[in-house]
């Protein structure tokens, strides 16, 4: 579903990824780690398509497209998703409308009817309990006053409702206490199926003992130093990622 | 009163100097001839001695100072010239029933439903006025009708617009010479109005365009309000501006309120006008004791829109809160000048301007809060924020703050950026295009003012204009769906309609 290719990517002239592979299959959960400032981050806002980084090579492929050709909106209109580490307020504009205008110009671009207003309500509702959001915050702007352990669980809440094909979740954990840690690995574990992927970007392994990989990669200076399956995430939590920098180095 | 830098005089001119262009100084000669001719008319002459005597004061004025130039502080950044170019003659009086078929259509789409709706046509109110179906706490007379009970200079007609006082300028010194008739409205004390008034003002010069157009002569209208609030009255009123066609005119109007103890009033003032007029408008308000007024500009009309502001907070106690959202694009110019004053203790002022520009289109504000040393414990804040959705488009802001009392809570700010890279990538990521990202996050910036407006029909005139006005409107439209009702707590959705 997602093949990434010898990605390189730079900000301000400023190599930050230096050579991505990474491929995944449908159903399939990816841990990207690694320390602060290793390109996580950038990383996950290329696939997004972001346009302050620069691609200066490399490829990704994303259900057999060209996902870089992509401008941001039709990344997401194809069924990607990212959850914003810093998620933006927006104010003036609420939740819930911003949402319905999303997921009706996804549906759109999918040919799709758009739902009307009672029928995204019923469907607001019942992803709200994937998150146990209160109701009260989503007809609030975006974002706006929320707390950040809000703001991460309104990320996942959109993502509920936007139900995505491939997830990139970046760092949702930091900012969590462990519950609502446990809260928002609940919803994401709810929402796995067999046809939906997740990238979950993380600095800390804590978040993969509820939201369990099938893979795990430890990105350092821009490269994927070493892959592995869950139990690569323990050696790290043990042993710090000291060692590989090392070896990248 | 603490004194009060006053307007270019004749000196301060000198100190500039250079004289006015021989073109200006032509287009004043012309409209002091038209002065004069009018003076001498059988209507002028039946007007009360105090009418009189004000018009000739403002006339004198007119006369010394002549028109203005950009070298004038208060014209530095808004070219007077394609005012001072026009060359116009007054509209004449013209009744309802010469308006065309096209006319009457455009009429009908410019009256508020749930307002009282009072017509002034090219200045002149329709007739048909008194008695104007309220009980009597609230009335709406025609100047002209009211001239032998009107009470001129202090707290009535000329009272705040003074041809010597603060805030002064060409145009409201041509008004108070010129004006023929105007809208007198009256609150008794503890005088409740049932339903919003909404003054609509409407440029028509109809079928003698062409007339006019023939000598390259553009019509001159100059509207006069005089709004009386008694104490503890309640009352909102809508000044409307608006075209009926498309043709060009010169549109100078006068606005004096009086909030007496304890009056609430809300105010609304709307420039809506055709491309091709002009519109230099001053309005002035004084408040006496815990008096409250909240007076919103809202302009995405005409070529040129300027307005001075002028507010006196002049009773312990009273609040006064002055909002402007203006949409404006192409070359369309829009400029606020604003002085409040604060003059005695215990008042709040607050002050927000929020521009959206696009095209090539220039902004102005300006504005300046003065508190005199008898203004203790004053609050007051102003705020003018821009958002510039294209690299032509220019914003000047320039709040100011002159305090000469010591206990005071006074703040201001300006901003002038376009939209946040951050929120355009976090709206795009959800599937919005760029378009559409655009328009909501612009919607949102001027939802802010959008959300005070009280009057429901008013508010949906202006969403309509901002949605109209952006690309990706659409996204906008469905954000104004309003969700079904018994679904949501009503305190959290956008204002919608009553049912």
């Amino acid at each position: 579903m997602l093949h990434i290719t010898n990605l390189h990517a730079a900000i301000d002239g400023q190599p930050i990824l230096k050579g991505i592979d990474l491929s995944m299959g449908p159903g399939e959960i990816h841990a990207v780690m690694g320390p602060n400032g290793s390109g996580k981050s950038t990383l996950a806002q290329v696939l997004a398509g972001r346009d302050e980084y620069e691609v200066t090579d490399g490829e990704v492929r994303y259900e057999g497209r060209d996902l870089l050709e992509l401008p941001p909106e039709e990344r997401a209109q194809a069924g990607l998703f990212l959850a914003f580490q810093y998620p933006v307020e927006i104010p003036g504009v609420s939740n819930t409308y911003f949402l319905k205008a999303a997921l009706n110009a996804q549906r759109k671009a999918r040919g799709e009817q758009p739902l009307d207003a009672m029928d995204f309500l019923r469907l607001v509702r019942e992803r709200l309990k994937l998150v146990e959001l209160d109701e009260s915050l989503i007809q609030r702007p975006v974002n706006e006053g929320f707390s950040g352990g809000e703001k991460k669980r309104n990320e996942i809440f959109q993502m509920a409702v936007l139900e995505p094909r491939l997830a990139i979740l970046d760092e949702t954990d930091s900012g969590l206490d462990i519950d609502a840690l446990k809260v928002v690995s609940a919803g994401v574990n709810r929402m796995r199926s067999p046809e939906r992927s997740f990238l979950v970007i993380t600095h800390y392994q804590r978040l993969l003992d509820y939201i369990v990989p099938d893979h795990v990669h430890v990105l350092v200076g821009g490269r994927i130093v070493r892959s592995g399956g869950k139990e690569l995430a323990l050696e790290l939590e043990q042993r710090g990622y000291g060692w590989l920098e090392a070896g990248a180095a | 009163m603490t004194t009060i830098t006053s307007p270019a005089t004749p000196q301060a001119r000198a100190a500039i100097g250079r004289p006015p262009s021989p073109e200006s100084q032509e287009r004043v000669s012309e409209l002091l001839e038209q002065l004069e001719t009018l003076a001498a008319s059988p209507g002028r002459r039946d007007e009360p001695s105090a009418i009189t005597a004000l018009r000739q004061e403002a006339t004198d004025h007119f006369r010394r100072e002549g028109l203005p130039t950009t070298r004038m502080e208060a014209w530095r950044f808004t070219n007077p010239a394609l005012a001072v170019r026009a060359r116009t003659r007054p509209a004449p009086r013209r009744s309802i029933d010469e308006l065309t078929a096209a006319e009457r259509g455009s009429l009908q789409a410019l009256l508020l439903p749930g307002c009282r709706n009072v017509l002034v046509l090219d200045g002149f109110p329709v007739e048909g006025l008194d008695d104007a179906g309220f009980s009597g706490a609230v009335r709406v007379r025609s100047l002209a009708a009211s001239w032998g009970q009107l009470e001129v200079g202090e707290s009535g007609l000329g009272g705040l617009a003074r041809p010597a006082g603060p805030l002064t300028n060409a145009f409201a010194l041509l008004n108070t010479a010129f004006f023929a008739d105007g809208i007198l409205i009256e609150a008794a004390d503890r005088g409740e109005a049932p339903e919003p008034i909404h003054l609509l003002h409407l440029v028509s010069a109809g079928d003698r365009q062409e007339d006019l157009d023939a000598d390259g002569v553009v019509p001159a209208i100059y509207p006069r309000t005089l709004i009386r609030a008694g104490a503890a009255s309640q009352l909102t009123v809508i000044e409307s501006y608006a075209s009926l066609g498309d043709q060009r005119a010169v549109v100078c109007p006068v606005t004096e309120i009086y909030c007496g103890s304890g009056a609430a009033l809300r105010h609304y003032r709307v420039t809506r006008e055709s491309d091709g007029v002009l519109h230099l408008a001053t309005q002035h308000l004084r408040l006496e004791r815990d008096a409250s007024a909240s007076s919103l500009q809202l302009s995405w009309g005409g070529d040129l829109v300027r307005c001075d502001v002028h507010a006196l907070l002049a009773g312990e106690g009273s609040d006064c809160v002055l909002d402007g959202l203006y949409l404006v694009g192409g070359r369309q110019h829009f400029d606020t000048h604003m002085r409040v004053e604060h003059l005695a203790p215990r008042c709040n002022s607050h002050e927000l301007y929020k521009g959206v520009l696009d095209g090539a289109a220039h902004g102005v504000f300006d504005g300046r809060i003065y508190v005199h040393r008898s203004a203790q414990k004053t609050d007051a804040k102003q705020t003018n924020r821009n958002l510039l959705l294209s690299d032509r488009a220019v914003a000047n802001s320039n709040p100011q703050l002159e305090i000469f009392a010591d206990d005071v809570k006074c703040t201001h700010g300006s901003t002038v950026g376009q939209l946040e890279p951050e929120a355009l990538f976090y709206l795009r990521s959800r599937g919005l295009d760029r378009e559409a990202a655009r328009s909501l996050l612009t919607y949102a910036f001027a939802s802010e003012l959008l959300s005070r407006i009280a009057v429901q029909p008013l508010r949906e005139v202006a969403e309509a204009v901002l949605a109209d006005r952006l690309t990706g409107g659409e996204v906008v439209g469905e954000l104004r769906q309003p969700l079904p009702a018994e679904t949501l707590p009503a305190e959290t959705l956008p204002a919608e309609p009553a049912p």
